[in-house]
């Protein structure tokens, strides 16, 4: 750990487009900066020394959270943890969404650090993926070539790597409408004390096609493997069936075999079972029928 | 009484909430430099050669130092600690070379420029391998290093304190035993985190006079060890605090930012070196408790009498002995509990290992030991079928007991504390609900004994006072206390008195600020200082006012003939009665305890003993081995309590500090090296996880303590880890013996329970 950080030239970049064409200039040598939140962390410790920063909190009107119920949930780059804790339209539509980002650090950091840059870090542990993979999330990158769009399931390549070229960045991250009949719950236990990382995290999304009838059902995790994971054989053994207690408890136990937990491994297991199977209970309760 | 008993706004809260206290990192010196360390990556491992050669043309960079080049050992209590590596190196994070250079970032680029070879050898990291025989040995010349007698290192072997302490006969009441209990505890290595990390400044001349502004604890004790390092006089050496110290819990003493900044500074002369610990080396190159091995034996009547007690503890010390052979002394004779035991037999063995250095830690070893009799203490009770309360009460030490030192106790408020403590939790009357648990633990602690404490309490011109003390604020409110007393004493308002930030050069002598010895030591020798100057005063004003000395008293600032409200001197005009013009006044005191121990150097008895029950009331999850401790009851007996708030204060911050030992922290190792030496990994309890906390004061006045006072500043931790635990036993009838308590250890212990009864 650094005192103090190394020397870095820093942009701040007033639009996107300048923003990219820094990244296109600069690439490999060059670190986005929204929050900041990972990044000076990530700086002071010695893993990154970026050369260049370039900041795009002077970017404006990138902060928004809109929805539509044609297109759903669409996230700026800069909407702020603490802005979707707040956002009416998340804790209608998407609860589970303000749930993880409730659950990273402490109310100083969420009013600074960005769903975006918690997803980019692409910490195993971090929060915000597990509920937007269960959502079925994409991410819009876009750099000076063009944009495509990825599912958030592509996204990561490895414990902090994604498949960001050094040209590119994200620009947006899209969440499809929530599906009829359908609800969503992120659950977390922290490794020791209340300020602290996850040591698992679980989001279910239930869709019932009639009353406890499974027609769709997400499980996702953080902190239990290399990445941010989906629970895919919990989900099939979920999906089309009557979602009594019998059926939950033993997703939850499909689902706690499908985690590759490293340090902590029996007691990881165990919580990711004992929270899968109660936030299916809980999306289960929460779904207006 | 006008100060003294009050909850006075504390003198540093003013500056402290505007930001604008003033600590060591906000020292500057002109033409300071800034000094890095290269610090060992093996535990334990040969230096074979080291070139510097690079990092000394690096532009910037004033001078490179190397254990070579300053070959020098110093130590409180035992002295084998080198000021950089001698040779080889003992655990990883020993400083091995210093870096001194224009700014920091210059210094950690030149450090990482310099080469060193190692030659690995095997490492020890459990104190029982390391104990026995024919175990490789970290330090090879154990009997040439210099100790005081009461320290009884082992020549040739990784010890360097075996204490033992033995009263009756414990094999014989072991076998008149109706029951005998066999246990083994074990505890972790934690660190102490201060918020402000390890700073020193060091300045030598070209004559070799040293100056250095430091924030330790105990500005006299570094200057003594330094002196006692370098074979220099002290007299050419001056330590200077600053204004305030940003935590202590016994990690600022003894020489760990300051030996680099000495050594560093010996290399650069005229040119002050500045060393500032990161959070890193906090970790891993400062400080810690020791973890600990206690095997306890205990044998009891069917009545709940103790019998007897064998205990034996494995102090992991780390690779330097640091303060560990006078932490296994005044924690082992307290190892057996605050019982009368007419048999005991009790071991401590201060163990090298290669892993960070052990010392000081908020209780001195206390914790550790309370963790283990007190929960068996509970183990006894439920097999007995006896109260958790009652047991204790029955066999708890009262007023004229003989303790196991010899000493005939006196001021023991400690079945007051039990009984406190139980009545506020309304202990067998409130019904818990589902999987809750209260538990009790109770304890006593000594303190250093005998040790002196020196103050002038100096009278300005215009009548304010000046507290020459040095005692050094380190948080825990002695600025605000010390001056309390002496307002109280000489009859002036607390805003006219000011405390002097400590410097060798200016302040007397003190032995320490730690072992909650402050407001009694320092409070004695103020008061008498302030004694002494109030007695000047009144002989000076008698003439004028036309009466007899005994006739006046102090008051409001000012001198009155007793009972005439209207005959009085101000200070100044007092002075002027015997200058002629306004002038000064030097009140001295010293205090050092009347008092016949066994020895000069941490005795065995005590001046006074600090006697405390602690409860605990908690919540356990079942499916997930989660502890939500709901509740945290502190009773203790301080002596009269000088300033009500701040004692509350004391025990709630060493209540959080017991919950983080009880339930989180815990320093992780891969061969030994520090994996978690950060807070994002290293946790201790925030805001949010603190229960409610409710201290209850016992004032039970001692004798010859400042208006009855005694101390508080470490006990809280003592008794917070088993309290817990006890809690835990009784919500779920499992018995955690190994901290921190974690979930998962909750969950085995509840798995195993469940496979027992079937």
């Amino acid at each position: 750990m650094l005192r103090k950080l190394r020397p870095f030239q820093y942009f701040l970049a007033t639009s996107l487009s300048e923003a990219m064409s820094l990244l296109a200039r600069y690439g490999q040598q060059a670190s986005i900066m929204a929050g900041g939140t990972d990044l000076l962390v990530f700086m002071k410790q010695g893993v990154k020394n970026p050369q260049y920063v370039i900041d795009i909190k002077g970017i404006p009107n990138l902060d928004y959270i809109s929805y539509d119920d044609r297109e759903g949930l669409k996230i700026g780059p800069l909407a702020t943890l603490q802005s979707i804790v707040k956002s009416p339209i998340v804790q209608e539509r998407y609860p589970l969404l303000g749930e993880s980002a409730q659950a990273v650090g402490i109310l100083q950091v969420r009013n600074r650090g960005t769903v975006t840059g918690n997803l980019c870090t692409a910490s195993p542990s971090a929060d915000m993926p597990p509920s937007l993979l269960a959502l079925g999330a994409r991410l819009k990158l876009a750099s000076q070539e063009g944009e495509r769009v990825v599912p958030l399931g592509d996204f990561f390549a490895g414990p902090f790597e994604t498949v960001l070229s050094s040209e590119e960045m994200v620009v947006e991250v899209q969440v499809p409408p929530p599906l009829p009949h359908s609800a969503g719950t992120y659950l977390w236990v922290p490794k020791q004390t209340a300020v602290d990382e996850t040591l698992v995290g679980v989001a279910t999304v239930v869709a019932l096609s009639s009353h406890s009838q499974c027609r769709e059902a997400h499980v996702a995790f953080a902190s239990v493997a290399p990445m941010p994971m989906r629970a895919r054989k919990a989900e099939d053994f979920l999906r089309g069936q009557k979602l009594d207690d019998e059926r939950i408890s033993q997703a939850a136990q499909v689902a706690a075999r499908e985690t590759s937990p490293r340090s902590r491994a029996e007691y990881r297991r165990h919580m990711s079972q004992v929270l899968t199977e109660k936030a299916l209970h809980e999306s289960l309760s929460r779904i207006p029928w | 009484m006008e100060v003294v008993g009050k909850s006075v706004p504390r003198l540093d809260a003013r500056d402290k909430v505007r930001g604008i206290a003033s600590y060591m990192e906000d020292m500057r010196l002109t033409g300071m430099l800034h000094g890095k360390l290269l610090r060992s990556p093996h535990a334990h491992a040969r230096i074979l050669s080291i070139d510097t050669t690079a990092a000394e043309k690096l532009p910037g960079v004033r001078g490179v130092i190397t254990g070579k080049d300053f070959p020098f050992l110093h130590g409180e209590s035992f002295v084998d600690e080198p000021f950089l590596a001698q040779d080889k190196v003992r655990y990883a994070g020993e400083a091995v070379v210093g870096v001194v250079a224009v700014d920091e970032a210059t210094a950690e680029a030149a450090r990482d420029l310099i080469q060193v070879t190692y030659e690995p050898l095997p490492a020890l990291f459990d104190p029982v391998e390391a104990y026995q025989e024919g175990a490789p040995l970290i330090h090879e010349n154990i009997h040439t290093y210099a100790h005081p007698p009461v320290i009884n290192p082992v020549k040739g072997r990784n010890i360097c304190n075996d204490f033992h302490l033995e009263t009756g006969d414990v094999e014989k009441a072991f076998r008149e035993a109706d029951f005998v209990f066999e246990d083994t505890y074990t505890t972790q290595m934690i660190q102490h985190c201060c918020l402000e990390p390890h700073i020193a400044i060091c300045l030598v001349d070209s004559e070799g006079r040293i100056t250095l502004w430091a924030n330790n604890d105990s500005p006299y004790r570094a200057r003594k060890e330094l002196s006692d390092a370098l074979k220099i006089s002290m007299s050419k050496i001056r330590i200077i605090s600053p204004p305030y110290i940003g935590g202590n819990f016994g990690g600022k003493g003894g020489l760990k930012a300051e030996a680099c900044a000495v050594a560093l500074a010996h290399k650069v002369r005229n040119r002050p070196v500045r060393v500032v610990y990161t959070r890193e080396e906090e970790f891993t190159s400062s400080l810690v408790r020791h973890p600990a091995i206690i095997h306890i034996k205990t044998g009891v009547k069917k009545d709940g009498t103790l019998l007897a007690r064998k205990v034996e503890v494995f102090w992991a010390t780390g690779a330097y002995a640091e303060k560990g052979p006078t932490v296994a002394r005044l924690a082992g004779v307290s190892a057996a509990g605050p019982y009368r035991i007419a048999n005991l037999c009790l071991d401590g063995y201060v163990v090298y290992t290669n892993k960070p250095v052990a010392g000081a830690c908020r209780g001195y070893g206390g914790p550790q030991l309370a963790w283990a009799y007190e929960s068996q203490m509970d183990d006894i009770a439920r097999r007995l079928s006896l109260d958790p309360v009652a047991i204790r009460l029955k066999n708890a030490y009262e007023e004229e007991n003989v303790h196991v030192s010899g000493q005939v106790l006196e001021s023991v408020g400690l079945k007051e504390c039990i009984q406190k403590a139980a009545e506020h939790m309304e202990w067998g009357k409130r019904p818990l609900g589902p999987n809750q648990g209260r538990g009790i633990a109770c304890f006593e602690r000594g303190v250093k004994t005998p040790f002196g404490s020196a103050a002038f309490v100096k009278v300005n011109e215009d009548g304010t006072v000046e507290v020459l003390s040095s005692t050094t604020e380190v948080g825990q409110g002695a600025e605000t206390i010390l001056c309390q007393i002496v307002a109280e004493e000489m009859g002036i308002p607390l805003h006219q008195v000011n405390k002097v930030v400590p410097d060798t050069s200016v302040t007397p002598f003190d032995t320490s600020t730690t072992a909650s010895r402050s407001t009694f030591h320092m409070g004695n020798a103020v008061k008498m200082a302030a004694q002494d100057a109030k007695g000047q005063l009144l002989k000076m004003a008698a003439d004028a006012l036309e009466a007899a000395v005994e006739d006046l008293e102090m008051k409001d600032g000012k001198i009155y003939v007793k009972g005439v409200p209207h005959r009085a001197l101000t200070i100044p005009q007092a002075m002027r009665q015997r200058y002629g013009t306004p002038a000064t006044v030097l009140g001295r005191g010293f205090y050092y305890p009347d008092f016949m121990g066994d020895t000069d150097y941490f005795s065995l008895q005590s001046v006074f003993w600090i006697y405390a029950a602690q409860g605990a009331e908690v919540e356990v999850d079942p499916i997930t081995g989660q502890v939500k401790v709901l509740r945290l009851v502190a009773a203790h007996d301080a002596g009269r309590v000088i300033h009500p708030v701040n004692c509350e204060g004391q025990i709630e911050g060493s209540l959080s500090m017991g919950l983080g030992y009880a339930l989180y922290e815990d320093m992780e190792f891969e061969v030994g090296k520090v994996t978690n030496p950060s807070f994002l990994s290293y946790k201790i309890p925030s805001a949010l996880d603190m229960p409610t906390i409710e201290p209850l004061l016992v004032e039970k006045a001692h004798r010859e303590g400042p208006f009855g006072a005694k101390g508080v500043g470490e006990p809280g931790l003592v008794g917070t880890a088993p309290a817990i635990a006890n809690a835990i036993y009784d919500a779920m009838g499992v018995r955690i013996k190994d901290l921190p308590i974690t979930p998962e250890k909750i969950l085995v212990a509840l798995r195993e329970k469940e496979a027992a009864g079937k």
